[in-house]
């Protein structure tokens, strides 16, 4: 527990140490518009590629043993292999249309459309993935926004609040991160790389919300955001070795998601000095009641969990702050069925008796930035759980769950214009069981990142 | 949850604690003046006046004369090919905004402005750019004052890339000096009417205002009228010429101003480029013109 109150400690003094802000003055196309008080309809996009390498060892194995492996880990598909695959954000086209004054207030619409050049498992050529059921095309945010000197309003599907930021500030949005395997792309129904989710903060997800955030007060620094989101439904880890498939026996579900997941936070921007500081604090919280067939527990363990209604809720804090050519970024978050995986309410959020497993993890980031467009960056970030109860028996029985990841990573870029940028970069992974086993994965990636 | 669970939610909200406490030492890039009109990036606000005397505000200039002045404004990036200060639109929507923001200024105000115009790109697409003025009317004529020119209009539409517009702020023109330093962009002028200051500084004259910007509504119902004017005497010349009496000499003209002249002379010119008036009528009328000198 010290650790934990340490590592969060680091994570705060960060925060207040040190954030960053690069400035991403990339003006979109504008397709139809000239007035500068009238209509605009306008597109962006962000397009990537990149050659990766990656080498994992084996999983951990012990005689009589079973290690867990949670998604969004490096798991059981291991070796050494070279692919073509989109980074971390899918191929994104987006399409804005935004007002003229109303009355005082502005109305904008966005509607993004994402798709990936990787070609999973299947290894088919001119595949759309759907051979493994991966999704050839996302629609990831088509939402509205209706703001005036009284706030703004944002009704539609968008990235979520809680772990917003954090996906957002991270450097891997320009790049890979973990979530490769031999096969080039691990997470079967996923379509790009899994960057830093789960080593250091949760994925924020896109689902359908309705949020309200104020107009900036306290000098114009501070800002705060409520929303309502479609819940997700709420699982449990597949207890089993690696790649076993989910069944009622190994996996419990709260699908009952009939209440709504609230997300909210404040946050704030300004001047210290000559530094920029952008930093935030949320909080999310829902419920959902465990219903299902009963999974099968160790002797001795009765499973009562159906009809009981599970309470997952955590808290984030992070920032990002520029000084000179500098940026510095922190993130810390924590709360009872967050998991590990960074699946935000996902995979493992429960352990198989239906309590909730707590989360918690950090991040840390600093990037030098060269003139001439190009910049140097690092990170470091873990996710940890504390094992419940029943966990702990589960280990003396010999199965023994993931407790931490942890990801150091180096990225190198270079922008030749606003628009076009190449990247290198170098990641260590590292997935640690309960009882000390570890498994660790190299990898490197090269690409080019287009946005306008 | 176990007792020794709830840590780490101790731990966020002590940070939460620290993060409170810290606002008073942020600043965000708030704007300064009062808000006359706004819409994201773009805004016309007045503030106090920087410097010098006071200004003759409130003004009364009209939109014509303003989009006039507006349009003589031109501006070398660097490369040596100059552009247009304001777009055609950005144009429009200054008179729009500065007829009244000027009528509402006092002496001890200024206009700031930021304006996004369109222009263009790769493969013949558009692309927002930014561009920023402290605008003022004093007894020189209408100040411009640039402070940010055609720099890109923060994306606030990409979701990957979107900065936070609490932290942008651009820089309004000054009178104490150039608001970059090391801008290579400077000022030109199309019209001897306007002085370059500074290289980020123009004034343009009552004059230049008043004659209509090259293609605009006013600029074609004041070629009309002239071109009836000149049609007239045109007329009258013929019949000066069918009826004249031996010459004699005539008395000393009153005294013609120069300006009227050039005036007289460029709707000449236009008429005949034109081709309203044959060159015998140009070549008679521009005489008279020089005669009355």
């Amino acid at each position: 527990m010290r650790r934990i109150s340490l590592l969060l400690s680091t994570a705060l003094v960060s925060v207040g140490a040190f954030s960053a802000l690069s400035h991403s003055a990339r003006a979109e196309i504008v397709l139809v518009g000239n007035d500068p008080s009238g209509w605009v309809f306008s597109t962006d996009g962000f397009l990537n590629a990149f050659v990766t390498q990656s080498g994992s060892e084996a999983l951990p194995a012990k005689t009589g043993g079973t290690y867990v492996t949670p998604a969004f880990s490096i798991g059981s598909n291991v070796g050494s292999s070279t692919h073509v695959t989109s980074g971390f954000v899918p191929e994104t086209f987006g399409f804005n249309v935004k007002s003229p004054d109303i009355d005082g207030n502005k109305l904008t619409a966005r509607l993004s459309l994402q798709t990936s050049i990787t070609n999973p498992a299947s290894h088919a050529w001119d595949s759309d993935g759907a051979a493994t059921g991966a999704t050839p095309g996302l629609i990831r945010e088509a939402f509205m926004t209706y703001g005036g000197n009284w706030g703004e309003v944002l009704a539609g599907k968008s990235l979520g609040i809680f772990g917003g930021q954090a996906i957002l500030n991270d450097m891997y949005i320009f790049g890979v991160g973990s979530g490769l395997n031999s096969n080039g792309q691990p997470y079967g129904a996923f379509n790009t790389t899994t960057g830093g989710i789960g080593y250091g903060y949760t994925y924020a997800g896109w689902n359908g919300n309705i949020r309200y955030t104020t107009p900036a007060f306290l000098g114009g620094t501070t800002k705060a955001t409520i929303g309502v989101f479609e819940p997700n439904s709420v699982l449990s880890a597949v207890i089993g070795a690696a790649g076993t498939t989910s069944t009622a026996a190994n996996t419990i579900t709260a699908s009952k998601t009939r209440s709504p997941r609230f997300e909210g936070g404040f946050s704030w921007a300004g001047k210290i000095g000559e530094a920029t500081l952008a930093s935030y604090l949320n909080a999310t919280y829902q419920s959902a009641t465990l219903a299902g067939q009963a999974p099968t527990l160790l002797a001795g363990t009765t499973y009562t969990g159906n009809g009981t209604t599970v309470n997952i809720y955590g808290g984030e804090l992070g920032g990002k702050l520029s000084y000179g050519p500098m940026d510095f970024v922190a993130h810390g978050y924590g709360g009872p069925g967050l998991g590990l995986s960074g699946a935000q309410l996902s995979f493992d959020s429960l352990d198989l008796t239906g309590k909730t497993n707590t989360g918690y993890g950090y991040y840390v980031q600093t990037a030098y930035n060269f003139s001439e467009g190009t910049s140097l960056s690092a990170r470091y970030g873990s996710s940890f759980i504390q094992q419940t109860s029943y966990q702990k028996k589960q280990q003396a029985n010999m199965t023994y769950n993931m407790t931490e990841k942890d990801m150091f990573g180096a990225m190198i870029s270079h922008s030749f214009n606003k628009w076009v940028r190449v990247v290198g970069e170098y990641d260590y992974v590292t997935n640690n069981w309960a009882d000390g086993a570890n498994q660790h994965e190299n990898i490197g990636a090269a690409g080019i990142v287009i946005t306008y | 949850m176990v007792q020794g669970q709830r840590r780490p939610i101790y731990a966020l909200a002590l940070g939460l604690a620290v993060l409170m406490a810290s606002p008073p030492a942020v600043r965000a890039a708030e704007p300064a003046g009062i808000s006359l009109w706004q819409a994201r990036w773009q805004y016309v606000r007045l503030v106090p006046r920087d410097g010098g005397g006071p200004n003759l505000h409130p003004s009364h200039l009209g939109k014509a004369e303003i989009r006039s002045g507006l349009a003589q404004l031109k501006i070398d990036p660097g490369d040596g090919e100059a552009v247009e200060v304001l777009t055609v639109e950005e144009r429009n929507f200054y008179a729009e905004q500065l007829v009244k923001a000027l009528a509402k200024a006092g002496p001890d105000q200024d206009v700031v402005i930021a304006s996004i115009g369109m222009r263009r790109t790769v493969l013949g697409l558009s692309e927002p750019k930014l561009s920023t003025t402290r605008v003022f009317v004093n007894g020189d004529g209408l100040n411009v004052i640039v402070g940010e020119t055609m720099v890109d209009a923060p994306n606030d539409t990409n979701t990957y890339t979107k900065p936070d517009s609490r932290l942008i702020s651009f820089a309004d023109g000054q009178r104490s000096g150039p608001a970059h330093d090391g801008s290579k962009w400077v000022l030109k002028a199309d019209a001897a009417g306007v002085v370059i200051k500074r290289p980020d500084w123009a004034v343009v004259s009552a004059a230049v205002m008043a004659v209509p910007e090259p293609g605009s509504e006013e600029d074609r119902k004041q070629a009309q009228t002239q071109l009836n004017d000149v049609r007239q005497q045109v007329q009258q010349l013929r019949r000066q010429m069918e009826d004249a009496p031996p010459p004699v000499a005539a008395p000393p003209a009153a005294p013609v101003q120069a300006p009227q002249i050039e005036d007289r002379l460029r709707a000449l010119d236009q008429l005949k480029a034109k081709g309203l008036i044959t060159p015998k009528e140009y070549s008679a009328k521009r005489q008279q013109i020089l005669d009355s000198l």
